[in-house]
């Protein structure tokens, strides 16, 4: 916590929001380490649920409880504009609360990065009519937002999505298959890709909506949710779409400019991914001190011996510099600046290094970090999918160094 | 109290203090938030949560009223007073403590009387039941006896009726039901129906950050400047553990429990001496 | 005359054990000031609690025994203690920290405008001074507190630091009625009842005592606490936590609120030991711990720890003993 506001203090918010800042940061920190830490544990243990009679998902028992401990405390309202019952706060205090989630939980941080993104693509691409229907929700947290891209021949590669849009009348018609949805069947809107003009070029036919259940109803359904090697807590879903109903009002941008349209907007969730990343390392790092000064080898704290006190230096000054290079990243975004290149170099050095930091800390843990009963177990299988959703490392290379090429002068 | 609508609209003062943070590594020099630069050193004693959550409660229960915080503290303190805000406290009022920091409790309790006095306006004045840095739990009753008002301390439960408030509150071994005759005075416990006070919101929040507080001194409160007849000295750390606790975390419980016994039996005590 | 005024808690028909922590004090305290102590009692019908007190070193008893005290009303002992105050002009007002005592004493004290020395845990007195230690942040610290002899000084005592005094049935006291003095205004708090839970254990008693915490789970799971206990032949132990939980009546509850024990084996386990637990269980002479957490603050009190889970332990501790 300290570390996170002497940085925001160097970002010279005026007095008035830093004080909100810190206020909000505090508030944050205490649900997040009194309340869902508590349940971490139980929470990978229960995991997710699927009902194959009657289709339906549920968190494991408690999450949803805290979920709602989130909508009174005014949560996800942060970055919505006070025109849609928001705050417009900055987005780099959203990024600094997603962090502080992730210290928590992984699985329940899901709900928010996510949530961040449908406001924002919804924001400055729906219809009037969408942005009064869904951003207050989404403010409200009533409906919970996620992103319907992957499909099964369509991951890194999101130009190759097949899921068809059928314009009949007033409505689109959506047929296809999702995969690696977080939060599938449980959501309140999806946004999603489908072909409106297959003659088109790659990736130059494809629209963007937002899928609404309530319109959408059993013609959208869950067929299996995944048994994954962590993030248990989370819903990570297989859905069918069979001639899902999307009225046009719900068509974001322009038809067939969708993927140019969203793929820019994806650069701000990759920064809430280094946030959960920054999130997941700090409690690593601070396990790993907390079992270092009270475990004692060969007559002394472990914490005292070189090899293990230079373990945990290298794994804090990793933690401090991506915390550094997503929050700056984000105030970047915030003050208007295009971040691109910046968001994706965040969210690629912050998830490697969680590999590297939750590693180090089952090593530091000996045995205990084997074991179940141990936090950094848990944090070490739940690190593996940061580097591989929102965009694997390999994709924000290429989008990194494709950046970098750019500037080749002759 | 009723107003000419027939609504019953309480005043409610709560009183806050601002205290070096549980998490913050503790100095013996420095005990006090006025010894530090770093606001996140400081917190509002959590017992005083409770309170403000019970004087919320009450208000949000019975109709109209109002909950001022009222805290004595220097700058340092300016959290603890938008937190109460934040949490749903209609105003607070903060007494400068910066020059010479006050932190007597029997001096800290006659200026608390005295802001309630200037204040002027109460039907309660609502306490922690103790702070966290120092526990001697003697503001309440000794605010209470200040200003002449029936008290009851380790409250549990509080309800309202014309005038007057029913309370439950703690005895070792269960609680006992006081009728007060309002303004009174109460100290709230942590356990009981308050036990589990209320995040702020951003909402709240960002309410707080737009209210003034005003800033009163000392000096305005005419209070006499009589020492305290008991005095504070040194502080002590308490003495390191001579022999430190045998820890055995090693094998299946058979393992364990065998190495204890053998243990247990190197220093000649037997467990079984009773069966 | 140097006179110690001893107040006299009464509860469930019984003087209360920390009035005798109290009293343990008040002995070594009387001693060096060669000081004569008199107690005050209040209540309604309590003229052999008033006797009983005579039997610890007290040389006059003020009874104040009223139909109007039968419900604990503190105004009415504020009141009323002050008038014995004025008359009697003690040098020191001495009561346990209790409930009871914590409420009254501030309240006394602020009624002759002195300061106190509140929740003492030791209490001395040298040439010319009053002494104590007063635990700051939990016991993370302590301070020291100090005031002249020759003004009035109130203080309470801190249970769980000194031993309980043995009543000596050869002493007796002289037991003289005081009348109450209440006023209109002391009519502002009105007791209306109290609720106890009914006590049919006494474990203060047992020399060993298996102990349960928030750490044993449930209701349906503290039954091995019980038969561990019975098992070693002794009492059953719990945390606060465990009480209010429901899985165990009050009679057993150790700590702040409940009773305090010095049992030769106290077995804590699932307890994280919180201050308000380790003040009623810190002088048991052998404290073993049970528990998965090895940062647990019961092992910064305890002899020996079994880092492990309770359930599988205490029946193996049962097997094996």
């Amino acid at each position: 916590m300290k570390q996170l506001t002497k940085i925001f203090k160097t970002l010279n918010f005026d007095k008035e929001t830093q004080e909100q800042n810190e206020m909000i940061l505090d508030m944050v920190y205490e649900l997040a380490m009194n309340e869902i830490i508590e349940k971490e544990q139980d929470w990978d243990e229960e995991g997710a649920h699927f009902d194959p009679e009657t289709k339906q998902v549920s968190y494991p028992s408690g999450m949803m409880d805290l979920y709602k401990k989130c909508q009174q405390n005014d949560l996800f309202s942060i970055i919505v504009p006070e025109k849609y019952d928001g705050f417009g706060l900055s987005y780099t205090l959203w990024n600094a609360v997603i962090e502080l989630m992730a210290r928590a939980s992984l699985a329940f941080s899901m709900f928010f990065p996510s949530q961040g993104l449908n406001i924002e693509i919804i924001n400055k691409f729906g219809t009037s009519e969408a942005k009064e229907k869904y951003l207050p929700l989404l403010a409200s947290g009533d409906a919970i937002g996620a992103m319907a891209f992957s499909e099964p021949n369509a991951g890194s590669d999101i130009s190759a999505v097949a899921t068809k849009a059928e314009k009949e009348g007033d409505s689109y018609y959506l047929t296809g298959n999702k995969i690696w949805l977080s939060h599938g069947g449980a959501a309140g809107t999806y946004i999603t890709f489908a072909v409106t003009d297959k003659s088109a070029e790659r990736g130059r036919g494809l629209s963007a909506f937002v899928i609404d259940p309530k319109i959408a109803k059993e013609n959208l359904e869950v067929v299996r949710i995944e048994e994954k090697m962590g993030l248990h807590g989370s819903i990570t879903a297989q859905m069918a779409l069979d001639r899902v109903e999307v009225p046009k009002e719900n068509l974001l941008g322009k038809e067939n400019d969708g993927l140019r349209l969203i793929l820019g907007s994806l650069a701000s969730s990759r920064i809430g991914i280094a946030a959960q990343a920054v999130g997941m390392s700090e409690t690593a790092l601070q396990e790993s001190v907390n079992y270092s000064m009270q475990r004692s080898q060969f007559g002394r704290q472990i914490g005292k011996f070189q090899a293990i006190s230079f373990m945990l230096a290298d794994m804090a000054t990793r933690v401090h510099q991506a915390r550094l290079l997503y929050l700056n990243t984000a105030q970047m975004k915030h003050i208007g600046e295009d971040t691109q290149v910046e968001s994706s170099m965040a969210k690629y050095w912050a998830t490697e290094l969680a590999q590297k930091v939750t590693y180090d800390a089952v090593q530091i843990h000996g045995g205990y970090g084997y074991s179940r009963e141990y936090r950094v177990e848990r944090l070490f299988r739940d690190a593996r999918v940061l580097t591989i959703f929102e965009g694997t490392s390999e994709m924000q290379k290429t989008i990194i160094s494709r950046g970098t090429l750019s500037r080749a002068q002759k | 109290m009723k107003t000419k609508d027939g609504y019953l609209t309480l005043n409610i003062l709560i009183f806050v203090k601002a205290t070096i943070d549980r998490n913050a590594p503790l100095d013996p020099d420095e005990i006090f938030p006025g010894d530090r630069d770093d606001k996140s050193d400081v917190m509002t004693n959590n017992y005083d949560k409770h309170a403000i959550e019970a004087a919320l409660r009450i208000v949000e229960e019975k109709g109209e009223g109002k909950v001022t915080a009222v805290c004595l503290g220097s700058d340092m303190a300016d959290k603890v007073v938008k937190e109460a805000i934040a949490m749903g406290c209609h105003g607070a009022i903060r007494i400068e403590n910066s020059e010479a920091e006050i932190t007597h409790f029997f001096s800290v309790a006659k200026i608390l009387a005295a802001s309630a006095k200037k204040i002027g306006e109460y039907d309660l004045l609502i306490f922690g039941m103790q702070s966290y840095d120092y526990g001697t739990a003697t503001m309440a009753p000794m605010v209470a006896e200040f200003l002449d008002l029936p008290l009851a301390c380790f409250v549990e439960k509080v309800s309202l009726n014309e005038g007057k408030i029913t309370v439950e509150k703690v005895i070792e071994g269960g609680t006992r039901t006081m009728e007060l005759q309002m303004p009174a005075v109460l100290s709230i416990a942590s356990t009981g129906d308050y036990e589990e006070p209320r995040y702020t919101s951003v909402r709240r929040i960002m309410k707080a950050s737009k209210t003034d507080v005003p800033v009163w001194e000392i000096s305005d409160l005419g209070i006499d400047d009589d020492e305290p007849s008991v005095e504070f000295d040194d502080i002590e750390v308490p003495p390191a553990r001579t022999e430190k606790c045998v820890v055995i975390d090693e094998g299946d419980p058979n393992e364990l429990v065998g190495k204890l016994l053998d243990t247990l039996k190197e220093k000649g005590l037997n467990l079984g001496a009773f069966k | 005359m140097t006179k110690i005024l001893v107040i006299f808690e009464v509860a469930k028909g019984k003087i209360v054990g920390l009035t005798k922590e109290c009293l343990t004090v008040v002995k070594s305290l009387s001693s060096t000031m060669k000081a004569d102590v008199e107690g005050v009692i209040l209540g309604s019908g309590i003229g052999d609690l008033a006797v009983e007190a005579g039997k610890f070193g007290v040389k006059k008893v003020f009874k104040v025994d009223d139909p109007q005290f039968s419900g604990v009303n503190i105004l009415y002992h504020t009141r009323t203690i002050e008038a014995l105050i004025k008359e009697s002009n003690p040098t020191l007002v001495i009561a346990g920290a209790t409930l009871y005592g914590q409420e009254l004493m501030p309240r006394l004290a602020a009624r002759f405008n002195k300061a106190m020395f509140a929740s003492m845990k030791s209490f001395s007195v040298d040439d010319d001074e009053f002494e104590g230690i007063h635990p700051l942040f939990e016991e993370k610290l302590f301070v020291k507190m100090e005031a002249d002899i020759d003004q009035m000084n109130f203080t309470t005592i801190l249970g769980g630091n000194n031993p309980e005094a043995e009543p000596n049935e050869s002493l007796s006291a002289e037991v003289v009625d005081f009348i109450p003095v209440i006023q209109d205004s002391d009519k502002r708090e009105v007791f209306v009842e109290e609720k106890i839970a009914k006590v049919s254990v006494d474990i203060t008693k047992a020399k060993l005592l298996v102990s349960g915490g928030r750490g044993v789970g449930s209701q349906e799971k503290f039954v091995v606490v019980f038969d561990s206990a019975k098992a070693l032949g002794g009492e059953v132990g719990a945390s606060r936590a465990a009480v209010d939980a429901g899985w165990v009546p009050y009679d057993h509850e150790i700590g702040q609120t409940g009773k305090t024990v010095t049992p030769d084996f106290y077995i804590a386990c699932g307890i994280s030991g919180a201050i308000q637990h380790l003040v009623g269980m810190r002088n048991s002479k052998t404290i073993i711990a049970i528990n998965t957490d090895e940062e647990a603050p019961i092992l910064e009190v305890a002899h020996f720890a079994i880092i492990g889970d309770l359930h599988e332990v205490l029946p193996e501790l049962v097997k094996q003993v």
